[in-house]
């Protein structure tokens, strides 16, 4: 590069004043008007529209289906990934397409499926409703909607750290005698903790601000079927401005956070993952 | 432990990686599987140690059938070709995983456990290095830290997948030679696999040729040396010069030469009559005078110096010829490009035609051959000729 030309100087200086000026307008200051719009009246109203009983049920219900979708998916993703980087079988590209189908298919689709399936005019409705059962417009359509939306998370960050590590040192800890079981504990699961941990936060932070799916199972029922997504969309509609940006802010602040241990495992996960300098390998 | 594999095969598919394996290792023998990539070596030792199946033949290791054993029930060490060490464990927990993960009335106690590490380190030479990470090792290390991983376990049988492809040069020999000291000290039985003939020949009791999924031959490195059954066999355990010849009334006559040799002459030669391949080693090409009967004659084209030795570059019986010797048993002054000379074969081997098995690119020589396919040059692989 001609980084040191004046003309290369400048050049320089202008893409990196581009990037981020750019990002101040699309990123920066929204989160600033997030937070600004919810301290409008004071930090007094923020912590009242906080207290309402109905943000308050929001908080705990987007909680308890995170704790619910996030330990399912990522059981199911360290699962997946295992399969397809440890095992050759019949159907293993197709299960590699099927992971990515969330990706692909919008949210709004996914929650009509569901609507379609588990509603009272359903394929399972009359069934459900012989049995007393509640899926759509109820706590178990959110969890399966929000299920549905951020199964790749984990799946799709294990699969290439798992296939880059290969299965020699299984092999190794197999002829030395250990169970699959301790192999597993002992050995596959330390080599991918940072990969499953930044799964595991990038799931979360879907789970807890999924909105399309969760709409349309939601029913909107105050209080009791609306997450904190939901919840920020009918504030807003009705026309409390401090209210929806005291519970956006909350989300945007889950993002913060996300965001600084996202980077944070960056910078330890690839210490992790450095191969080991090896030679290479002599044929 | 003694091994015994009969008729041991594999297939995937339609293709099949070895046919019908027999193999006898015998108890404290340090057995070399040598053979180029895709032979089927690796396989045959993933086989012994259960990391992969056969779909047919018999194993037994010691008295034991071993086919239906899982891997960590065969009592065997494996040393891995990028040796595999367990990244995130320092090097005092890779080598006592083995024993840590024994049935709880196997496991020795974590003084045990801790005594028998640094008894190993020390064998190894790594003393004092138990708290890195494989990361912080030299290949060499790396090595020895496998296997005394390997080891840890008190294996029978030490299996070894190509041991010291991953390695400098220097630090190869100077690790192979402990290796094989190693080996006799603690009374191992070990399989290595390599796909370097000179490794094989200096380290091996025998050596088993595998050649697409066959053993081509076994015997000690001397016994494969000067007896190869076949040009294969005879090309890859060092260089050749290969020549077309035909065999008649006794005699064999190479392709483009006018002066035989008397079949006899050959080691144990029952040649069927027409046409062969006579393969001769460097070595085995000597520069005769005037009054001394003759094989061919050539032309020098090129010399080049190596140490003691002498390498020269002939054209002869219309290909490219190399022969080697000693410095002092060779008159130089009369070896410069364009000098004609006389060759006498002291070794030669004649195989029927059809079994010429690895291929060779064929013959730079401008004029080409009268009566036969273009003759392939000879195979060094660190030729270096000024011409």
């Amino acid at each position: 590069m001609a980084s040191d030309s004046s003309s290369g100087r400048v050049r320089r200086f202008a893409l990196i004043a581009v990037a981020f000026l750019y990002l101040a307008i699309f990123l920066v200051v929204p989160l600033i008007a997030v937070f600004s719009e919810a301290l409008a009246k004071g930090l007094e109203a923020y912590r009242d529209a906080l207290a309402q009983p109905d943000a308050l049920a929001a908080v705990k219900l987007t909680l308890l289906v995170a704790a619910i979708a996030v330990p399912l998916n990522t059981a199911f993703g360290l699962a997946a990934a295992w399969a397809i980087t440890k095992f050759e079988f019949a159907g293993k590209s197709l299960l590699t397409t099927l992971i990515d189908l969330p990706f692909s298919v919008s949210p709004v689709i996914s929650g009509m499926v569901y609507v379609l399936l588990f509603g009272a005019q359903g394929l399972f409705g009359p069934f459900l409703a012989a049995h007393g059962l509640k899926i759509v417009f109820a706590v178990p359509g959110l969890v399966l909607a929000t299920v549905f939306v951020t199964f790749p998370f984990v799946a799709r960050q294990l699969i290439p750290l798992m296939q880059q590590q290969g299965t020699v040192e299984e092999e190794a800890a197999l002829v030395l005698g250990a169970s699959g079981w301790r192999i597993f504990r002992k050995i596959t699961l330390p080599n991918i903790r940072w990969g499953l941990l930044y799964g595991v936060l990038l799931c979360n932070a879907r789970a807890m601000g999924e909105f399309g799916a969760v709409s349309v199972v939601s029913g909107h029922i105050r209080g009791v079927t609306e997450t904190m997504p939901l919840h920020i969309e009918a504030l807003y509609n009705g026309y409390d401005v401090v209210g929806a940006f005291s519970v956006a802010s909350l989300l945007a602040l889950l993002a913060l956070v996300t965001l600084v241990l996202k980077s944070l495992f960056e910078t330890r996960y690839r210490e992790e993952l450095a191969p080991m300098a090896q030679p290479a390998r002599v044929v | 432990m003694s091994v015994t594999i009969e008729g041991l095969a594999k297939s995937f598919g339609q293709g099949s990686v070895l046919n019908g394996i027999d193999l006898a290792v015998n108890e404290g023998e340090f057995m070399a599987l040598l053979g180029p990539s895709g032979s089927g070596k690796t396989s045959l030792l993933r086989i012994i140690a259960g990391l992969e199946m056969a779909s047919a033949g018999r194993l037994m290791i010691g008295e034991r059938d071993a086919l239906n054993l899982p891997p960590g029930e065969r009592r065997i060490g494996f040393v891995f070709q990028n040796y595999a060490l367990f990244r995130h464990m320092r090097v005092f927990d890779n080598i006592a995983f083995g024993l840590k993960v024994k049935r709880r009335r196997e496991r020795p106690s974590r003084e045990e456990i801790a005594a028998r590490v640094a008894e190993l380190l020390d064998l190894v030479q790594l003393s004092g290095l138990e708290r890195r990470f494989p990361a912080q090792l030299s290949g060499g290390q790396r090595q020895r830290v496998a296997l005394a991983r390997a080891l840890a376990v008190e294996p029978k049988l030490l299996l070894l997948d190509e041991p010291f492809g991953a390695l400098d040069a220097g630090v190869r020999v100077a690790l192979r030679e402990w290796l094989r000291a190693l080996h006799d000290r603690i009374g191992l039985t070990s399989i290595f696999v390599t796909h370097d003939q000179d490794e094989a020949l200096a380290l091996a009791d025998r050596i088993a040729i595998l050649n697409a999924g066959r053993i081509e031959q076994i015997g000690t490195p001397a016994e494969l040396y000067d007896n190869p059954v076949s040009a294969f066999t005879m090309a890859f355990l060092g260089p050749v010069n290969r020549f077309a010849c035909v065999v008649s009334d006794g005699l064999v006559r190479l392709v483009g030469e006018t002066l035989p040799v008397p079949a006899a002459s050959l080691d144990g030669s029952r040649l069927p009559e027409g046409p062969a391949m006579a393969m001769v080693r460097p070595a085995d090409i000597r520069i005769v005078g005037s009054a001394e009967p003759a094989a061919a004659r050539g032309t020098v084209r090129g010399i080049s110096v190596v140490g003691g030795r002498l390498r020269l570059r002939l054209s002869c019986a219309r290909q490219t010829v190399e022969i080697e010797g000693d410095r002092d048993r060779m008159d130089a002054s009369r070896l410069f490009p364009g000098a004609p000379v006389r060759l006498a074969f002291r070794r030669m081997r004649v195989f029927p035609r059809d079994t010429a098995a690895p291929a060779a690119p064929a013959s730079a020589e401008p004029t080409a051959p009268a009566d036969d396919a273009p003759l392939p040059q000879v195979e060094r692989r660190q030729a270096r000729f000024g011409s």
